[in-house]
């Protein structure tokens, strides 16, 4: 203990205690002023350290939910256009159950008429757009997805791109949102290829990839006699004959009535017998399924009578003659489009004249194609056989109802994002909630405390200067007389 | 007549002592004086044949009450206040530049993530894009901001630095001349009492900028010591200046020496600890992690593709030294690592292929890489030669990307191949302008597709990196770790400030208690001296009145 004690030193100590005492009344009452217990780093350096960190962790949680709430609105608003496509994919199912009752002219057209106007609907909601650009085009969201009278072999043209929207989440997986067109209106579910026609052509057995429709052109090469009969093809046999097929597949009957090959009787595949002398170079002969060759007599073997074998050649091709396969007459002959690259499996084997088939790809119609076919349908623009109007009409209806299934299907992937996001989105909330409370606890003052302190801190300020003065006022001065 | 003398001699004592307490009185508040006390000693009595009679009193010495061992621990304590006041003072200057707020880099960096994420969802937004750019523009402004900062306080150091040199530097010489004085009075007999209070006052004031102490020689100089003798002075005074070593460092010399004073504490040393080690170190940190943010952002800008696709040229906007030579040797911005780039082609059907080029950059100069470019069919690489930097291009129609594999080498990003930022340092970062004149310039995309914004996500994703660079912090880390540090250095000055604060009160409590002026005891003392004089004074009378009754008698 220090027995001497100045006045000097009382009152430089007063001094120190007094600035301490300032210094935190200042700090006291920044703390109550801004609620803040950290003002800067140094007031707690850890906790500065902690603070800083979840700050950017709240704010980049912010963030998540302004990209959670973008990813939702989309959501949202794929929602509807989809629920809209279903409306109206509902109507056009009635339509194709009201079709093959539908006899009178002005009802057919009526019904075409209204699928018109659907098939235009779904293209408008198809292509629908916000301000970030098109709904359903994917990643290519300035790209129209369903050009208007973009089609492609009977298939709607999608110019979007493969991938769909996502939601991308710093740190966290990606989220699909909203799925890329062709998923939603160009569904892929192919079911067994269905040829129409006369020509003899049959599916093959190797998997096509061709959708929607394709005429099968099947286009005569050459023909050619077996034997020694003389007879040969005419000068319009390449491009006249319809004919087509291995030797033997069509038989030539020869009568030489003549005896000398001058004249005598033709008759293709039974048909009815065509007269003919040494003079024909290009003579038409009809058998009895209305098939035809054009045949040159004017080196027949004198004196034959006769059954000649006929081979003919072929040619088939899916892009309208673009390109074409020679025929092989073999069970699985590939077919390739050269607008596309997509391919069909022929069965030539017993294909026997030249014509168009018609070539359906049930599973691969896309939204637009399934409303529009069936308005063709309906239409019958194919000129189809009553009967063969109403198997189709009937397939129309099965198209109608898969892609409706499919994007009822795709609403309910839709509405499981929609879910997940949503979800996302709570355990976001909670997480800047508790985030918060963080934060909160490491910089928050605690303004009771600093209160009560500021108070204490008050009085003992005033204690100190009131000792001191009691201290200091005394001195031997005042009793020195 | 030797009554006469006694009393004389208590007179003469009593008014000494009158004016020692009256000078005590006088200076009782004045910085550095030591009361000073009379010392009184009876006179050499004088014998008869029977007794010794007293001849009165003498003042012996008017001595300082000191207690040198405070008053050395008192300078020492002073010393190292000083340092830590002084590091304190630039510490929270550092702080300031690194306290959190509403436009502080830690806003600019969280923001600039965040707006990056929300460009990333929403690329064809053009005001998403507009914020990120400004977001990216303000973290960039921020860098620099602190770099200037830092490099501003490192000038305010230095002037400080000097202007402390050249005050140090007079009250050496101010000191140098008291010690003369006082040994010149020493050599006179007397003690010095006032000069060696002026001149502790003026050591202790240089204690605050180094440690010093002084002694006193038998022969009676005066020697003060800088940083316990490095440098020594006494009646002649020895002038310091701050020198600039070659390594880049600054250290206090004595004049004509080249040896810089080693300094533990005071303010000098704060100020040169502070020049050498705590600025550059805040510095080099902010400096790591803008160019590690820079280098891993750009790199992964390079590798994405704008929303139009492809680009027909790329032309690098970072330099090497040499083009010629290899690239390890030729100073590239960012460290290039040996491995595989990859370069996409892209021709007028949009066929894509990706081709692979090996780099090491211990052989290969730019020119290599150029050539090696150039040999992919479709693409021409030029390395210039004037500006150091590499121009890619596609051929004709082909146009060419990096989105096609992950480039491991880093290469892009050190030559400035498509990035988003420019620059070389924390003071040139920046968002390039042309992006910034043309936002869809923006690499967003992995695809070249509108809505495509992984590119950007993944940039986003770079938040979380946890690479070597920061010992396994991510960029956010990392800047709260260099904020946290700053308020370490505060605090941690503070806390020294107040341990020396209290020890230095203890010990001027301990020093007032032997030199302090006590008001009330120098008037006691004041009293008992009057009451003395006055005794004298009526010896004098009384023995006056005794000689005149012996006149009388005698008449």
């Amino acid at each position: 203990m220090i027995n001497r004690v100045t006045q000097n030193q009382i009152s430089r100590l007063a001094n120190a205690q007094l600035a301490k005492q300032t210094s935190e009344l200042s700090k006291r009452q920044q703390e109550i002023s801004t609620g803040l217990r950290i003002q800067r780093p140094s007031d707690d350096p850890a906790a500065m350290r902690r603070s800083l960190v979840q700050k950017d962790r709240l704010d980049r949680l912010d963030s998540h939910l302004s990209s959670i709430q973008f990813a939702q609105s989309r959501l949202s608003q794929s929602e509807v256009q989809l629920q809209d496509a279903n409306t109206l994919l509902v109507r056009a199912r009635g339509i194709a159950l009201q079709a093959p009752q539908a006899t009178d002219e002005t009802e057919v057209r009526a019904l075409a008429n209204e699928l018109d106007g659907i098939l235009s609907q779904l293209t408008n909601v198809a292509n629908a757009k916000d301000e970030n650009g098109y709904l359903f085009s994917g990643t290519a969201s300035q790209t129209q997805p369903f050009p208007a009278g973009a089609t492609r072999n009977g298939q709607s043209s999608y110019a979007g791109s493969q991938a769909g929207n996502e939601l991308l989440i710093t740190g966290d997986t990606s989220r699909d949102t909203v799925l890329s067109g062709n998923r939603i209106f160009q569904p892929m579910a192919r079911e067994s290829t269905i040829l129409i026609g006369k020509t003899g052509a049959r599916t093959g057995t190797g998997t096509d990839t061709a959708t929607g429709t394709r005429d099968l052109l099947i286009t005569h090469v050459a023909t050619s006699y077996a034997g020694a009969s003389g007879v040969s093809a005419g000068t319009n046999s390449a491009t006249g004959d319809t004919i087509i097929g291995a030797l033997g597949t069509h038989r030539l009957q020869i009568n030489d009535t003549s005896g000398t090959g001058a004249a005598g009787t033709l008759s293709l595949n039974g048909g009815p017998p065509v007269n003919f002398t040494n003079a024909d170079t290009n003579l038409l002969v009809r058998g009895s399924g209305g098939e035809q060759i054009y045949i040159d007599t004017s080196a027949i073997t004198a004196g034959f009578n006769g059954s000649v074998d006929i081979e003919a050649t072929g040619a088939m091709s899916i892009d309208g003659g673009l390109t074409t396969v020679p025929m092989t007459f073999a069970a699985n002959e590939i077919v390739t489009d050269s607008r596309d690259g997509t391919i069909v499996n022929v069965d030539s084997t017993v294909i026997a004249r030249s014509g168009t088939d018609q070539m359906e790809f049930p599973g691969t119609v896309d939204v637009f194609n399934a409303v529009r076919a069936l308005r063709d349908d309906l239409l019958n623009t194919r000129n189809l056989s009553s009967t063969d109007r109403n198997a189709a009409l009937s397939r129309r209806l099965a198209d109608i109802d898969r892609v409706q299934n499919h994007l009822l299907d795709t609403i309910g992937v839709q509405s499981v994002s929609r879910q997940q996001i949503d979800g996302l989105q709570s355990r976001t909330e909670e997480l800047q909630l508790a985030g918060n409370q963080q934060y909160s606890d490491t910089v928050s003052a605690d303004i009771f405390e600093s209160v009560t302190r500021l108070q204490e801190l008050t009085n003992l300020q005033q204690f100190t200067m009131s000792a001191v003065g009691k201290l200091l006022t005394p001195n031997l001065l005042n009793y020195i007389q | 007549m030797k009554a006469f003398d006694i009393g004389l001699s208590a007179l003469r004592a009593q008014q000494l002592t009158l004016s020692v307490l009256g000078n005590n009185l006088a200076n009782a508040s004045t910085p550095g004086y030591h009361r000073q006390q009379v010392d009184l000693a009876t006179r050499s009595p004088l014998r008869d044949d029977t007794f010794s009679i007293g001849t009165g009193v003498d003042v012996t010495n008017i001595r300082r009450l000191t207690n040198d061992a405070v008053e050395t621990a008192l300078i020492r304590n002073s010393s190292e206040a000083g340092f830590s006041q002084q590091t304190r003072d630039i510490a929270a200057q550092i702080e300031s530049l690194l306290t959190p707020g509403e436009a502080s880099i830690h806003a600019s960096l969280s923001k600039f993530f965040n707006s990056l994420e929300k460009v990333a969802n929403a690329p064809q937004d053009s005001t998403a894009r507009s914020e990120f750019l400004s977001s990216a523009s303000a973290l960039m402004k921020g860098f620099s901001s602190l770099d200037q900062g830092l490099t501003s306080l490192g000038k305010d150091v230095r002037l400080s630095l000097d202007g402390a040199v050249k005050d140090v530097n007079q009250k050496i010489g101010d000191v140098a001349q008291l010690n003369s004085k006082i040994l010149q009075a020493r050599n006179q007999g007397t003690e010095p009492n006032d000069l060696l209070d002026r001149r502790d006052q003026l050591v202790s004031q240089l204690s605050e900028y180094f440690e010093v102490d002084s002694i006193t020689l038998p022969d009676g100089r005066e020697q003060i010591r800088i940083a316990g003798g490095a440098a020594v002075f006494g009646t002649e005074p020895v002038t310091l200046r701050v020198q600039d070593f070659k390594n880049g460092s600054v250290g206090i010399a004595v004049a004509n020496s080249s040896t810089a004073i080693p300094l533990n504490s005071g303010r000098i040393a704060a100020m040169t600890t502070a020049l050498n080690e705590t600025i550059p170190e805040f510095k080099s940190r902010l400096s790591d992690l803008a160019r590690e943010i820079v280098r891993t952002v750009d790199q992964q800008h390079a590798q994405g593709m704008t929303d139009k696709g492809p680009y027909s040229s790329l032309l690098g906007n970072r330099r090497v030294t040499d083009v010629a030579v290899p690239l390890a040797r030729s100073n590239p911005n960012f460290p290039i690592a040996a491995g595989s780039l990859y370069i996409t082609v892209t021709d007028a059907t949009g066929t894509r292929r990706t081709e692979e080029v090996q780099i090491d950059p211990n052989t290969d100069s730019l020119q290599d890489v150029a050539t090696r470019l150039s040999s992919i069919s479709g693409v021409f690489a030029n390395a210039d030669a004037a500006s150091g930097t590499l121009s890619i291009a596609g051929q004709g129609s082909n146009l060419i990307d990096f989105a096609g594999q992950p480039d491991k080498t880093g290469i892009l990003s050190a030559l400035g191949i498509n990035s988003l930022f420019e620059g070389s340092s924390p003071g040139t970062f920046k968002v390039r302008d042309e992006i910034l004149r043309n936002p869809g310039l923006l690499a967003t995309s992995a695809t070249g597709l509108p809505g495509d914004g992984k590119n950007l996500a993944a940039i986003a994703n770079l938040r979380d990196l946890r690479g070597n660079a920061f010992s396994g912090r991510t960029f956010t880390e990392e800047m709260a770790d260099v904020t946290a540090e700053s308020g370490l250095l505060v605090q941690t000055s503070d806390s020294q400030n107040t341990q020396l604060q209290a020890f230095r009160q203890r010990l001027e409590a301990d020093r007032d208690s032997v030199s302090g002026v006590d008001i009330n005891e120098e008037m006691l003392k004041m009293m008992q001296s009057q009451r003395a004089y006055q005794a004298a004074a009526r010896y004098i009378t009384t023995t006056d009145q005794m000689l005149t009754e012996l006149f009388q008698m005698a008449r």
